[in-house]
């Protein structure tokens, strides 16, 4: 079947001079860019750039109103109470060790415990089991159901009164499932429990309320997401921003600083030390209204279908194992987001090398999922992920090298 | 291209490796890992005072590392200590990035493994046995 994406040609990356054949599948790493997006922060960082929030000229004022007004955007994309709930990071890794550092451990004591899924990227893994480490406090792994999903009853078992926070993640950046995360949260929130929701992939496949999902915490990247690298955006409801204070101390968030102390300004900048990414946040604006533009209807029924094709043709290969123990073909289960999968008596690290060869790009490893992996008994597991501009194509060629891989290797 | 990587003498190693899963009475074994690829190996070997005289591996790895351990094994069963450190230092040299042309003194057997230059992320799956190999030879007393 050849049906070539609508939106490939709005991708530089696939100019002639540049990478025209490749077929690009590692989009839950990270996500190409559109051209769109390039020139707005090519714009922006040649004619429109100063600091913002600090010169007293009207070109800083201006640098200024293109953050507050990002803020804005993203307050609505979230659908949050305020804009004053958006907190702009480096990205997801930096947003969830900001939750960490400045609104979770103020909360920990001896007896606290922290719930994490067993199915959680180290990024919202490693900050939760290093500050139960720091505090003798209990790590609660949540385990997972034979489809992959956060164990939801086994989730609230594991609530006491003690628990001090959920983190969870949107999307499984492995298995592919969306996880009840609206139920988690809501429960947490009834039994004055902290939740911090990992989006970095569930802002790609799925429209976020914050509201709706009742959590505290929502992070996400904008690379993965069409726009550039180097920004992310923390959504934290403002009761549980009260008193916390800042995790990285630097220009632009005091009211006053002496010798002896420093009082710090109230609301997102003061988490947000430092000189803006403005560039990066002008880029995510626009890998927004660009994708708003073609609308998430569109998008997300065109990366369904494949996401299905994907799903169907991976079922055929009789030498593919996917991750989950019950080994099932995947034809009567909601289609995954997501598709990881071993060679029978192939290690991933060869079949990323052979599908490298033929230009398909996938991942290969444990995906920062070591928790997951071992909990399945693998040591790593090949990954393969859907953007807006792949094609039946590009999957037709991704079977035949997985063919050709396990007939090279075994 | 693939066929690059994966040529004829390294697959045979591959898919027929010496020392695989080999049966003896060992006498020191060591364990290697990496981490971020998830190959994962055991090196068995009897030790005499002075020599090698079996060696065997096992584990989950990818067919780089699995070539290599072969080769290794290929390489070092039965020789003297001091050969075999010889053997090990001058892998472990040619082994890395820099050193993709400097084969002079390099076993025939081990340039097998010269297109893995070519593919600098795969040096560490082939240095693997070689590394887990050193480690061993610390409790060579």
């Amino acid at each position: 079947m050849s049906y070539t994406s609508p939106w490939k040609q709005d991708f530089p990356i696939f100019s002639s001079h540049a990478q025209p054949f490749i077929c690009y599948l590692d989009n839950a790493a990270t996500t190409f860019l559109p051209k769109s997006v390039a020139d707005a922060m090519y714009h922006y960082q040649c004619y429109q750039h100063a600091n913002s929030h600090r010169g007293l000229y009207r070109l800083s004022a201006k640098a200024t109103q293109i953050v507050e007004d990002a803020r804005s955007l993203l307050s609505s994309f979230l659908n949050a109470s305020s804009s004053q709930e958006i907190i702009f990071t480096p990205g997801t890794t930096e947003a969830i060790n900001l939750v960490a550092h400045s609104f979770v451990k103020p909360l920990m004591h001896k007896q606290a415990n922290i719930l994490v899924s067993l199915a959680e990227h180290h990024a919202n893994f490693l900050p939760w089991q290093a500050l139960c480490a720091e505090y003798g406090c209990e790590l609660r792994l949540v385990p997972i159901t034979a489809e992959g999903n956060i164990d939801v009853q086994a989730c609230f078992d594991l609530m006491d009164e003690n628990t001090v926070l959920v983190a969870i993640s949107h999307v499984s950046n492995v298995l592919g499932v969306v996880n009840p995360i609206k139920e988690i949260c809501q429960k947490a929130s009834k039994q004055g429990i902290l939740s911090i929701v990992d989006g970095a992939q569930g802002v790609v496949h799925c429209e976020v309320d914050v509201l709706d999902i009742g959590c505290d915490f929502y992070t996400f990247s904008a690379h993965k997401l069409y726009g550039p690298t180097g920004i992310g955006v923390l959504y934290a409801k403002h009761s549980a921003q009260t008193d916390a204070l800042p995790f990285l101390l630097g220009g632009g968030i005091v009211q006053k600083v002496t010798k002896e102390k420093s009082e710090f300004i109230d609301g997102p900048l003061k988490f947000e030390a430092g000189s803006h990414h403005t560039a990066a946040i002008v880029g995510l604006v626009e890998a927004i209204d660009y994708l708003e533009y073609i609308t998430w209807r569109k998008l997300h029924l065109y990366t369904s279908k494949l996401n299905d094709y994907l799903q169907h043709a991976l079922d055929e290969l009789p030498f593919i194992d996917y991750l989950l123990p019950n080994n099932e073909k995947t034809i009567d289960k909601p289609t995954r987001l997501v598709h990881s999968f071993t060679l029978k008596n192939v290690h991933s690290h060869d079949v990323a090398s052979i599908l490298d060869s033929e230009n398909i790009a996938v991942r290969a490893g444990h995906h920062c999922t070591q928790p997951l992996h071992q909990a399945l008994g693998l040591k790593s597991s090949v990954r393969a992920s859907i953007g807006m501009y792949n094609s039946y194509d590009d999957i037709d060629k991704l079977v035949n090298a997985l063919t050709n891989a396990h007939k090279t290797l075994t | 291209m693939a066929e690059d990587l994966y040529q004829a003498q390294l697959l045979a190693h591959h898919k027929s490796p010496m020392g695989f899963e080999l049966k003896a009475d060992f006498t020191h074994i060591a364990e290697g890992e990496n981490g971020a690829c998830g190959d994962e190996i055991f090196v068995n070997a009897k030790l005499s005072q002075s020599d090698l005289e079996v060696l065997g591996f096992e584990g989950e790895s990818c067919a780089i590392c699995r070539a290599s351990a072969s080769i290794m094994c290929q390489l070092t069963s039965g020789k003297a200590r001091k050969e075999v450190l010889e053997i090990l230092q001058t892998s472990l040299n040619y082994l890395t990035i820099d050193n993709a042309h400097n084969a002079s003194s390099v076993h025939t057997e081990l340039k097998v493994l010269s297109t893995v230059h070519a593919y600098p992320i795969r040096l560490q799956c082939a240095r693997l046995p070689w590394t887990t190999l050193a480690k061993l030879m610390e409790n060579w007393h």
